[in-house]
């Protein structure tokens, strides 16, 4: 008895530790929505952060495109063995890499390279007393930090994600021509006649959400840190956990709706 | 000027200010003495409106900012400046754009107006030639002058200092509290200053207040606080390891635990 209660306790805890974490995430969203009435005024803080997240994120993304495209081609070949002809390797990767992939892994790896350094940037400056400096300044760093690094990272991971489908796109043609020997031309007819634009689509949507999620939970993340340099280094692990889980569960219940 | 009525704060169930009560006087220097982690920045921030008080009201020229929304409250702060313990400059930015932060915020200023203005705030710092520099090319008292220039940017006229002296060496020790008194005799500026530099204390304060276990224990004029018998004040003010505030013995040895150590 004592024991079942011991546990209700602690699930009862960690529940409201949640709901009043996603409460203030949801505060967090709230405000920055309201800042985005100064998106203009601010648009210098904007562009920086699209440069910083979208520009710099590029040599990630290529890497991570091209393994990508060539490791779905080289399995699906492997897959396909004896079962169907060569010549379908094209269009099954292609959509593959379209409606999960491309979206999945750039926002995963961006998990760590974007959510992970936001939490990490604004945890250093909370906890160097920076933030309490902008407040004393009267400068609202929900305005000021959270607000441009939310927008850039939900506008910048769809045109990653377009710029990653098309790399790995060429990934495994690469190694659909050079390995499987199928010809360039059976490749681009192929991928070509089972395009749907609808799959593009859904993949760019996901990567808005997951573009958001991450950059939400990176200064949401960064915001609570405390406890010095080791609470900084706290904060980033977490921000990277959280939202990698955070793409994978909203990639989940986004299937759900669009296919 | 700042009416401070019945604080009281906790942090995890743990009591750091009881029950402060406090007045600060327009245009002078008070000075907040007490220890290490008696709540001496937590007081500023309350002041600041950065937290909230549990109990209690803080009234800035009679308007309760406890109470306020955040775009009053804001309009509120641009009377202050605020010098933070380790200057809380931004690390991405130069020296400039530190201090021209605030006016390109607050202001329409034009950008080389701006300029004249954080050149001429260096200047009176004594730090004319910084101004393109990071933060982290900065040593610890060029970072707190700093830290001091950008909080007059917005010509405040109440300016909080957090340890103004402490890391510093004794002359740069002095130069802080030159300014200090500089500001304030100058621009007329009303300064709180939190400090357990005893040295400071004398040099530059028009009041003392005490904190000890969460309230004021002692509230008065610095030759007061050098004729007080509380014997409470008198271990912190002559910086006595034994008296009435007793220190953890596990950390703290006697002289003579430290030479039976050694042999
Ligand atoms: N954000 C916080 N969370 C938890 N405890 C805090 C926080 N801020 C201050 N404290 C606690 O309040 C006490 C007073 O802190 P502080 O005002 O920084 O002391 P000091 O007088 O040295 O400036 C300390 O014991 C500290 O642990
Ligand atoms: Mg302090």
């Amino acid at each position: 008895m004592r024991m079942i209660y011991f546990v209700l306790h602690i699930i009862g805890k960690k529940a409201l530790k949640f709901i009043s974490e996603s409460g203030g995430a949801f505060i967090l969203v709230g405000k920055s929505l309201r800042s985005l009435s100064h998106l203009y005024k601010d648009r210098r803080l904007v562009i920086e952060q699209m440069l910083e997240i979208g520009v710099r994120s590029l040599p990630l993304v290529v890497t991570v495109g091209i393994f990508t495209g060539a490791v779905s081609a080289w399995q699906a070949a492997y897959q396909f063995q004896g079962i169907l002809p060569l010549s379908y390797v094209g269009p099954a990767t292609s959509k593959v890499i379209f409606i999960e992939l491309g979206p999945v892994l750039t926002a995963l790896v961006l998990a760590g390279r974007v959510g992970a350094s936001i939490a990490a940037e604004l945890g250093s400056m909370k906890v160097t007393e920076q933030i309490d400096a902008l407040e004393t300044l009267a400068i609202d760093p929900i305005r000021f930090l959270a607000m441009p690094r939310i927008v850039a990272a939900t506008t910048m991971m769809p045109i990653l994600v377009i710029f990653a489908d098309f790399i790995a796109l060429f990934g495994a043609f690469l190694v659909i021509n050079m390995l499987l020997h199928v010809s360039a031309e059976t490749f681009f007819n192929g991928v070509k006649s089972y395009f749907q634009v609808y799959d593009v689509i859904s993949g760019l949507l996901k990567a808005l959400v997951f573009g958001a999620t991450t950059s939400i939970a990176g200064c949401y993340i960064g915001f609570q840190t405390s406890g010095g340099a080791e609470g900084v280094g706290r904060s980033t692990i977490k921000a990277f956990v959280v939202s990698s889980a955070l793409i994978l569960m909203n990639d989940y219940i986004l299937a759900m709706f669009l296919f | 000027m700042i009416e401070l009525v019945h604080l009281n704060k906790s942090y995890d169930s743990k009591p750091v200010l009881r029950d402060v009560n406090m007045t600060i006087e327009r245009g002078k220097i008070t000075v907040i003495i007490g220890r290490s982690g008696c709540g001496k920045s937590v007081l500023l921030k309350l002041i600041l409106g950065l937290i909230k008080p549990d109990k209690g009201q803080v009234f800035v020229e009679g308007q309760e900012i406890t109470t306020m929304g955040q775009e009053e409250i804001y309009k509120i702060r641009r009377k202050f400046g605020m010098l933070f313990q380790n200057a809380a400059l931004f690390d991405s930015m130069t020296v400039e754009e530190n201090m021209a932060l605030p006016l390109i915020e607050h202001s329409d200023l034009p950008y080389d107006v701006i300029k004249k203005r954080v050149q001429e705030k260096l200047s009176m710092v004594g730090m004319p030639e910084v101004k393109d520099l990071k933060p982290a090319e900065l040593s610890g008292g060029m970072r707190k002058r700093v830290g001091l220039a950008r909080a007059l940017m917005m010509e405040p006229e109440i300016v909080l200092y957090d340890e103004p002296t402490t890391g510093l060496d004794p002359i740069m020790a002095d130069v802080i509290n030159n300014i200090v008194i500089g500001f304030n005799e100058n621009l007329g500026i009303t300064s709180i200053v939190v400090t357990h530099d005893m040295g400071s204390v004398y040099k530059i304060a028009d009041r003392v207040a005490m904190i000890q276990r969460g309230i004021v224990l002692f509230d008065g004029t610095p030759d007061a606080l050098k004729k007080t018998k509380d014997p409470v004040v008198r271990q912190f003010i002559e910086g006595k390891a034994e008296g009435p505030i007793k220190i953890n013995r596990e950390i703290i040895y006697t002289r003579k635990e430290q030479e039976e150590k050694l042999l």
